[in-house]
């Protein structure tokens, strides 16, 4: 501006007299305006000489209002400016106002008549620095972080085999084209249920959380997937949303993110159980390789059957070692063993009774002896003779006994003879004749 | 509950019976393992590697989206 320093801020202020000349009092009514006419002055004077523009700053005295609009302050190091910025324009922004963050704000410096203050009306924010996507992901990392929702011990673990998995993600994108192709190549029956989503522009992020809940209501499922396929961070944004993450946390069926590609990283990733790189890669995380599996489950029944084949082929080989063994022989060991015994037994017997045999042979021997002087064979062989009746064995020792007729018997020392009796003929001598065994009276003849 | 005889617990997961199964068959390989013992092992892991298999039969392949209204249909995969 070129010029001296004086009085002219502003051409309008030309149109004005010579400064206060307050002389005479009837000069006054004329001269003077009222307040409101003097702020409309100012208003234009203000709203049109300064239009629309950035101003840089520093966020101080933020007050969010019930209504949705922000009242803040935009200073410097030596200045401050009250602002405003209404719930229209508030609501577009993706981070947070907050005190002691640099911004550059787009907006217009208006007058607040009643209570006689400047403003900027703000309509567009962002953070100076960083792109206001990026603030807006800090910030709400760093506020989830601290409620704890990306605690590691948050995470469940997913199921080894799911028996169906809910996708989250839009009916028509790359995502479900690769999801589906992979799963099915590593798993032909596998079964899913998408939730159709868009997965960008206005409305995403609620329609991503709604389908979550939703599957989660479904039933029979026990893992979701919920992703899109690569973009800019604008397309990944709904998966950077708050109501997103929340759904996510809230989610009762362990969740897989798969969102964009192996670097892109959204707030969906923290907070669901695995982050997957790439919706490839989810279904390949999430889907076990059939073919793998059913050959695991062939090798260890394999496994089952070759130990049982071995155990019983060991058991069979045992008992044929066995059988010829001792164990097995010896009852008939003990057999011959007693049998041999018995046999002992019986020798020792035949001993014994042979022994006695003898030895009573000896006695009847010793015993003969004794008797044989006794014996009538002697006194026969000196000529006497025995005589029975025939077929008896009682001697006659009386005539009386026999009758003519009668056969006799007359023994001698050696034969006999048989004979009739002619006659008899009775002796006196009664007495004598009484006999007892004959032969005891033999030795008395 | 008595091994062997019993049937596989219905609610027990895919993993849970393969990993038992495994178990099974590293015990079976045991040399000094009863013969007797080793024969409840096996008929066990007999019905463990069926309920296994059952278990992969058990998708039925089925691809659907969930409508608006929460129902169930056939979802046909975009063309390329």
């Amino acid at each position: 501006m070129p010029g001296g320093k004086p009085q002219s801020p502003g051409p309008d202020f030309r149109t004005m007299p010579e400064t206060p000349s307050f002389a005479g009092g009837s000069e006054r009514a004329e001269r003077s305006v009222t307040v409101s006419q003097l702020t409309e002055r100012i208003q234009s004077i203000l709203e049109g000489g300064i239009p629309p523009l950035w101003v840089e700053g520093e966020i101080s005295n933020f007050k969010p209002a019930a209504s949705g609009h922000l009242y803040l302050s935009l200073k410097d190091e030596k200045s401050q400016i009250q602002a405003v910025m209404f719930r229209l324009h508030a609501s577009a922004l993706r981070f947070s106002v907050e005190n002691g963050l640099k911004v550059l704000c787009f907006g217009q410096i208006s007058v607040y008549g009643p209570r006689g203050q400047y403003q900027l009306k703000i309509t567009h924010m962002k953070p100076l620095g960083v792109g206001d996507l990026q603030l807006a992901f800090e910030q709400l990392k760093n506020k989830l972080a601290a409620e704890g929702l990306f605690e590691q011990s948050r995470k469940r673990p997913l199921p080894f085999l799911p028996r169906r998995i809910g996708i989250v993600t839009s009916p028509t994108g790359a995502a479900i084209k690769d999801l589906i192709t992979v799963m099915t190549r590593r798993f032909p029956n596998i079964e899913v249920v998408l939730a159709p989503v868009r997965v960008q522009g206005e409305g995403a992020a609620a329609e991503i959380a709604s389908a979550i809940a939703r599957l989660n209501e479904l039933g029979a499922i026990d893992l979701l997937i919920a992703g899109r396929g690569g973009g800019s961070i604008e397309d990944l944004w709904a998966f950077n949303e708050e109501v997103v993450a929340r759904a996510i946390a809230a989610s009762r069926i362990p969740v897989v993110s798969a969102v964009g590609h192996e670097v892109d990283f959204t707030i969906a990733d923290f907070v669901a159980d695995v982050r997957a790189p790439t919706p490839s890669a989810a279904a390949e995380i999430v889907v076990p390789e059939r073919k793998a599996l059913d050959r695991d489950i062939h090798q260890t029944t394999q496994r089952l059957a070759n130990s049982i084949e071995r155990k019983l082929r060991i058991a069979k080989d045992a008992i044929t070692r066995l059988s010829s063994r001792t164990l097995f022989v010896r009852p008939r060991q003990m057999v011959e063993a007693h049998s041999q015994r018995v046999d002992d037994l019986v020798a020792t017997l035949c001993a014994g009774v042979r022994r006695i045999f003898t030895v009573k042979k000896t006695q009847f021997a010793a015993t003969l002896n004794r008797i044989e002087p006794l014996s009538p064979l002697k006194t026969m062989a000196r000529g006497y003779s025995v005589v029975t009746l025939k077929g008896a064995n009682k001697p006659i020792v009386d005539a009386s006994s026999v009758k003519p007729g009668d056969r006799i018997d007359i023994r001698f020392a050696q034969g006999h003879v048989t004979c009739r009796v002619e006659g008899t003929t009775q002796t006196p001598s009664k007495r004598e004749s009484i006999p007892s065994p004959g032969q005891s009276r033999l030795p008395g003849f | 509950m008595s091994e062997g005889v019993t049937k596989v617990d219905e609610n027990k997961s895919f993993e849970e019976a393969l990993q038992e199964l495994e178990k099974l068959a590293m015990e079976m390989e045991q040399k000094d393992l009863a013969l007797a013992d080793a024969i409840t092992k096996f008929e066990k892991g007999i019905q463990l590697s069926r309920y296994c298999r059952d278990r992969l039969n058990e998708a039925d392949g089925k691809i659907s989206q969930l409508t608006k209204d929460n129902k169930l249909e056939e979802f046909l995969k975009p063309e390329e």
